[in-house]
């Protein structure tokens, strides 16, 4: 969903009078309230989108956007990237590749998925902590479902 | 770059040089000819024994970084990895087991099954000029000649954002073997019921292989997945299948984007299934 768009909606929204509008979509989830203090957290990223969208953008004089709550979250969500079957380990007899309280490095591997007889480890694009494994081992995960909430304000991260 | 190899597995006692190499002459695949490609096998591993070349590859690329293209051959891998717990058995110095090691930094983590398709394609079609008919892809990556498995592709990625970073692709060929445990494989040799030569195979693979590599990194591959839907195990034909669910009656359409078999159901309707969703009943 484009940044018009978006504002298009809200303006429409802040126009009929109700006070609270919550949208879902695959791509967005959007929720709308009257009156409320203007909030300039971005939260994640869309995977269509080209440029982040700030919550600045597309406020108007009556609302005030929240975009994917919870707000002000400092955790980054790690999504799959592609369809298959996750693995927390490389293998059933093996530990898994993270845990939950682990520091992670970028590139440290996080888990495999499976899929057609591919084995995929994926690594890791942030460095941070493991606050969350989202998934079960051995469950089907789709493209962009988050795996894991991810705390990149780590110790180690503040030093850098 | 890759983790670390799953289990510590000890090589058999009895797997002496002398037990190897009866006769003492070593190997053809030890020495083997220049290979008449651009990058795809001009850097060779060979080890004579090995757990699995996959395996050992990801053991060497964490060492050193090996250039694009390197393959990774052995004369006995005695605990080949085929999916999940299962194993690849092969006979000694019978067989082609070899990995090719690839950076496809260009392709997308969703667009990974076009690995499959290369290399099935690439197998299939070099196995043609062997084996004129009966030649099939059994989805996802099985190579079949009529009703029994010739061969076997293990692909092991690293993903890093949302594009590989490197590939290890691992094939197994039953080639000159003759006795098997089980009835369900077959080979080169009792098929063309001839001695083949392990060197001539293993170059015109190898060839196939880097010409396909080199369509998939230009991103023209439509006629290879023609060619992997033309020869798919069962397609087009009412077969038998299982899923978690029930045993039904359905027919292969092909793959999905994301490689999935879609199967058409007695209703009409299709139903994309990833790996372990359905089994081949009859």
């Amino acid at each position: 969903m484009k940044v018009k768009e978006i504002e298009g909606l809200i303006d429409f929204i802040a126009k009929s009078g109700l006070d609270e509008v919550s949208i879902e979509t695959e791509q967005i989830k959007l929720a709308v309230k009257k009156n409320v203090p203007v909030t300039q957290q971005v939260v994640s990223e869309f995977p269509s989108s080209s440029a982040p969208m700030t919550a600045s953008q597309a406020i108007s004089g009556t609302a005030a956007v929240v975009v994917n709550e919870p707000t002000n979250s400092p955790y980054i969500e790690f999504k799959a990237p592609m369809i298959g079957t996750f693995y927390k380990a490389s293998s059933p007899d093996m530990p898994p590749f993270v845990q939950v309280g682990d520091q992670i490095q970028q590139g440290q591997k996080l888990c495999v998925i499976e899929a057609m007889k591919l084995f995929n480890e994926i690594e890791a694009d942030v460095a941070g902590t493991i606050i969350k494994v989202l998934v079960d081992d051995a469950s089907p995960v789709e493209y962009d479902q988050p795996l894991f909430l991810i705390d990149p304000r780590s110790e180690l991260n503040k030093v850098k | 770059m890759f983790s670390a190899v799953s289990s510590i597995v000890r090589k058999p006692p009895y797997l002496t040089t002398s037990t190897l190499y009866p006769s003492g002459k070593s190997t053809k695949l030890r020495y083997l000819p220049p290979i008449d490609t651009r990058f795809i096998g001009q850097h060779i591993i060979y080890e004579a024994v090995c757990a699995s070349t996959n395996s050992f590859s990801v053991q060497c690329m964490a060492e050193k970084d090996l250039p694009e293209g390197t393959v990774v051959i052995t004369d006995y891998q005695y605990r080949g990895r085929g999916q999940g717990d299962r194993v690849w058995h092969s006979e000694p110095y019978k067989n082609l087991t070899f990995s090719v090691v690839l950076y496809p930094t260009f392709l997308a983590a969703q667009q990974i099954f076009s690995l499959n398709i290369i290399t099935t394609v690439a197998i299939k079609s070099v196995l043609s000029l062997y084996i004129p008919n009966g030649l099939y892809i059994k989805w996802p990556n099985d190579i079949y000649y009529q009703e029994k498995k010739l061969g076997g592709i293990l692909i092991e990625n690293v993903v890093q954002r949302r594009n590989l970073k490197a590939s290890v692709i691992g094939i197994g060929l039953n080639v000159n073997q003759t006795n098997f445990t089980f009835q369900t494989p077959t080979s080169l040799s009792l098929i063309c019921q001839r001695h083949n030569s392990l060197q001539g195979l293993l170059a015109q693979l190898l060839a196939g292989l880097e010409h396909n590599y080199l369509r998939l990194q230009a991103q023209d591959i439509t006629l290879l997945k023609s060619h992997y839907l033309k020869n798919m195990y069962w397609i087009h034909e009412i077969r038998t299948f299982r899923d978690a669910h029930h045993t039904f009656q359905g027919m292969i359409k092909g793959v999905d984007a994301a490689g999935r078999l879609v199967i058409e159901q007695a209703d009409g309707t299709s139903k994309c299934y990833n790996q372990q969703e359905v089994v081949f009943v009859g």
